[in-house]
């Protein structure tokens, strides 16, 4: 089979219905995808949706539960911390007021902790 | 670019394209209308069917995978014609051995000459040799031009190369074949 479609000649062939079956083998050589499934719009109930309003309420109300009671109980272990404060000026007047040495002290500090 | 029939509406084919249901058939009807013409574009670079026949298949194969890329910003035949145009070039880099430049004179008329699928004379074969010995850009423009006869403004938008360069690479083409011409009488 001769190409015969332009006007200056080329001298190639091709196979006899080379063309004819050219589409078919092609198209037989394509990879096809697998179509993907499209997934249903779910719809909701109104029963269904006040369980869903439900749900989110209790858990916003456990988390500001828990909130509270973290935040609170921050608040009173700060204020311990501040009770047992002392400054460095109150504990050298202390040191200085009462009559023991620094071995002493060593050895109290020691024998306490 | 022409392509086959002109029964072929291509905005209708793009718009398939698009379409799940409907792409397999839009593409069947691209290879239909342009399958024969890329094929002789194809082997009138690289001569042999067998190869041209697998390139063509490469060519499908990749529009086919990128499709989803193609948005009609240039016509189908474009699109087309530079996939070809890369995977010949590609598969031209690859075998080099097979029909280049480097082979002895007389070798390529002679191997042409002895394929089942060449009917032309010796002086066709010499003339497929002259355009053998082009580099690939020249040989490019000159089968475009001379084969397939398009336009230097379809050239142009197929390899984007300006009109002035596709115009000058042919004239300089056409001298080379003149002269090995030339040299065999």
């Amino acid at each position: 089979m001769k190409q015969d479609n332009n006007k200056n000649r080329c001298p190639f062939t091709v196979p006899e219905g080379y063309f004819d079956n050219l589409e078919g083998n092609i198209m037989n050589m394509l990879p096809r995808t697998a179509a993907v499934p499209q997934k249903k719009a779910r719809t909701l109930t109104f029963t269904k949706r006040l369980q869903h309003i439900a749900y989110a309420a209790t858990i916003a109300a456990v988390f500001f539960l828990g909130s509270y009671i973290l935040f609170t109980s921050n608040s009173k272990s700060e204020t311990v911390a501040t009770d047992d404060y002392y400054s460095n000026e109150y504990i050298d007047e202390m040191l200085n007021s009462y009559p023991i040495d620094d071995y002493t002290f060593y050895c109290y500090v020691t024998e306490n902790y | 670019m022409k392509g086959k029939s002109s029964k072929f509406d291509e905005k209708a084919i793009i718009a398939q394209l698009g379409n799940e249901n409907t792409r397999e058939a839009a593409f069947s009807a691209i290879i239909r209308q342009y399958g024969e013409q890329l094929y002789w574009h194809i082997r009138q670079m690289v001569f042999s069917h067998d190869d041209s026949n697998d390139i063509l298949q490469n060519t499908f194969l990749k529009a086919w995978s990128n499709i989803d890329k193609f948005r009609g910003e240039a016509q189908l035949s474009t699109w087309l014609y530079r996939i070809a145009i890369n995977e010949t070039l590609t598969f031209l880099s690859k075998n080099r051995n097979t029909i280049s430049i480097d082979s002895p004179e007389g070798e390529i008329a002679f191997q042409l000459e002895s394929d089942p699928y060449f009917d032309g004379d010796h002086s066709d074969a010499l003339l497929q040799e002259a355009i053998a010995r082009l580099p690939e850009k020249q040989r490019l423009v000159f089968t475009m031009k001379y084969f397939q006869e398009l336009k230097y403004e379809e050239i142009s938008q197929i390899s984007g190369t300006s009109v002035g360069a596709l115009k000058a690479s042919y004239h300089i083409a056409v001298k080379k074949i003149e002269e090995f011409l030339a040299g065999k009488d």
